[in-house]
């Protein structure tokens, strides 16, 4: 039997009307915390502010857009969020695909690796900024303590702005990767064994059915993996908060931070939302490259 | 193309013995099947052969080579999958030459041996697609090609047509053979398809539990078999087994059945001894409908065209008779079996081997 485009299906007539009144509680989350914040910030982009009751007193076109650019610390906190963006893909994607194969091998020791794993990404990030905050802390923290018992100098973590956005990188990705990994090893163990038995027929060592089959067969996992490092990267404000407040001297402060500072710190919410947008719009920039980059042939 | 030797050879599982000293060899060549229900150990032996199971003992033989310590890929041997196990985000083309680039060959040659194996499997229009984009049989095609081009010393099947649907899998039951024709290179095939391998194979290896139970040709275990389970398990309909005692006669042994029933046996079976408990083995088409035998009450007719098989009751134990000519029978009816008594089997009751 054959159902026209505008006829209902009489066994799924039911459907038509619960369907909707079940995703109306996502849908209303969405549109109140997502759709609506952003709506008004992309309207607040637009818009002048009273310095005293903060409230919207007229529209500047691009006024705050043009103020934003031409703000030393804009311009230092758009690199300094590529670079985030960059290290935190370069750190967390090879990580995480590394121990998503450890893990995979089934080896003594996995069932708690994998927990501490997953700990470390269930645990609050500003919990885990306070504990990496102690760590990095200069001749008490724990690093500096296994420096000096080798005889190394002190190292100014937190405190020299290029070591400190490393820092808050490994920080970050310590805590991230079980996400990832979790994505990865998912992946890992849905490739058909009996692919890597035919490989191992054809000839193929280990290095050829790793670099042949298995990331090839990864590639929606590694990037939906990307995507998700690149979003949380541009995102990135509790660790830079917790260990370094923008500092020293804004150069560890990313766009995200930039946006805070500007609403909160000095009152400017029209620029604060000037550069939310320009993030936004940076994100969408950069995940259309990688999606373009990326795409498959072969619908894998 | 090689000789493949099986030398005593054992497979453990976690203590339990899958495989308990295989003992049979293969000539250089050959088509040899090796067939029997689930968990006979014949996809183990399969895998071993190919290097993906370890050996817990004895000895393989590959062109005359000791292969238990040698890896799969230095085995010179190409196995065909039974979910075809076709890289799925490569094409045709990058399929068939996967293994040839693993070995280092020119591109030259790859392509030449691509285009060679494309031509006789019929994939040439194919080459550019992914396995995605093919039907059951043209993936199944394809893993056979990715074997052709290796040019390799022995094939191994794994039930390379359980996926396929009854129609395609008469034709490509028909290709493999044809394949193995032209190349003449020695093929092993598992399968669970007693059919498929009566068909197909030069000699058939009937496995259960572990255990070699008979090797020969196609007709010598369907004529032949060495005890109730290889009759059985070869031919379809199944051999019917009829349990009973031989007593002697005026003429002969005389087959008295479970049931009450008897049945004259002639000059059959003379040698074996009066008084003994056997299963008589006889196939469906070895009883005739008539007005001499077996009473039997009819249960089910099932007409396939060609022939027509009554399922009928003798005294509590189903048989199965094929009749060649259209029958008015109808379930209920009271029938009359009679064996062709110099074509009838007979298997020693307690232990299940053929008598005498």
């Amino acid at each position: 039997m054959k159902f026209s485009s505008w006829t209902v299906n009489p066994t799924r007539r039911g459907e038509l009307a619960i369907g909707p009144l079940m995703i109306l509680p996502a849908a209303l989350g969405l549109c109140i915390f997502q759709f609506w914040p952003l709506g008004v910030a992309i309207l607040n982009s637009f818009r002048a502010f009273n310095p005293f009751n903060h409230r919207p007193n007229g529209w500047v076109g691009f006024g705050n857009y043009q103020a934003v650019l031409a703000d030393p610390s804009f311009q230092s906190s758009f690199w300094v969020s590529l670079i985030y963006m960059a290290l935190m893909m370069v750190v967390i994607i090879p990580s995480a695909l590394g121990l998503a194969i450890l893990l995979d091998k089934r080896m003594p020791g996995t069932a708690l690796a994998r927990g501490a794993i997953l700990g470390a990404l269930a645990s609050s990030e500003a919990v885990a900024a306070l504990i990496w905050n102690a760590i990095y802390q200069p001749n008490s923290g724990l690093l500096d303590v296994i420096f000096q018992t080798f005889g190394l100098p002190s190292q100014p973590f937190l405190t020299d702005g290029h070591l400190a956005v490393v820092c808050i990188v490994i920080m970050t990705a310590w805590k991230d990767i079980g996400l990832p990994m979790l994505i990865f090893l998912g992946a890992l163990q849905a490739i058909p064994p009996h692919l890597f038995e035919a490989a191992s027929m054809d000839g193929a060592n280990r290095w050829n059915k790793f670099w042949r089959i298995t990331l090839p067969l990864l590639r929606p996992s590694l990037v939906l993996g990307l995507f998700m490092t690149t979003i949380a990267a541009a995102r990135l404000f509790t660790p830079i908060q917790i260990l370094t407040a923008g500092g020293p001297n804004g150069q560890t402060s990313n766009i995200a931070y930039f946006s805070y500072a500007q609403a909160f710190l000095f009152n400017s919410p029209g620029p604060a939302a000037a550069s939310v947008v320009m993030m936004l719009l940076m994100l969408v920039v950069i995940t259309v490259i990688q999606a373009r980059a990326l795409r498959s042939r072969s619908g894998i | 193309m090689a000789s493949v030797q099986m030398r005593k050879v054992i497979k453990n599982f976690a203590g339990a013995e899958v495989l308990k000293g295989v003992d049979f060899d293969i000539v250089d060549g050959e088509f040899l099947s090796l067939v029997g229900p689930s968990g006979c150990g014949k996809s183990t032996l399969l895998r071993m052969i190919a290097g993906l199971e370890d050996i817990t003992g004895g000895e393989i033989h590959i062109a005359g080579q000791v292969v238990n310590g040698l890896a799969a890929k230095d085995r010179d041997i190409a196995m065909v999958f039974q979910n075809y196990a076709l890289y799925p985000h490569m094409t045709v083309r990058e399929n068939l030459s996967f293994a040839l680039e693993m070995r280092g060959e020119f591109k030259a040659h790859i392509e030449k041996q691509v285009v060679y194996a494309a031509g006789i499997l019929g994939l040439d229009q194919l080459l550019n697609r992914y396995p995605r984009q093919l039907s059951g049989g043209q993936q199944q095609r394809v893993a056979m090609g990715r074997a052709i081009v290796r040019n390799p010393q022995v094939f191994l099947f794994d039930e390379p047509l359980s996926n396929l649907d009854a129609k395609l899998r008469v034709q490509m039951r028909t290709e493999i053979k044809d394949l193995h024709e032209r190349l003449k290179t020695t093929t092993i095939y598992v399968t669970h398809d007693q059919i498929e391998a009566m068909t197909m194979a030069d000699r058939i290896v009937v496995m259960r539990l572990g255990v070699v139970e008979q090797i020969g040709t196609p007709l010598e275990l369907y004529d032949h078999p060495a005890n109730a389970f290889v009759g059985t398990f070869i031919g379809s309909p199944s051999m019917n087994l009829l349990r009973g005692r031989l007593v002697g006669g005026d003429k002969g042994l005389v087959f008295e059945h479970g049931g009450g029933q008897s049945m004259p046996l002639g000059a059959a079976l003379s040698s074996v001894a009066p008084g003994t408990e056997v299963d008589l083995g006889i196939r469906p088409e070895h009883l005739t409908v008539g007005d001499t035998g077996f009473a039997a009450r009819v249960v089910v007719v099932e007409p396939t065209g060609a022939e027509t098989q009554v399922v009928a009751d003798i005294d509590g134990q189903r048989v199965t008779a094929i009749v060649k000519d259209r029958v008015s029978i109808v379930r209920g009816d009271l029938i009359h079996l009679a064996p062709d008594t110099t074509r009838v089997h007979c298997f020693d009751a307690g232990t299940g081997q053929r008598l005498p």
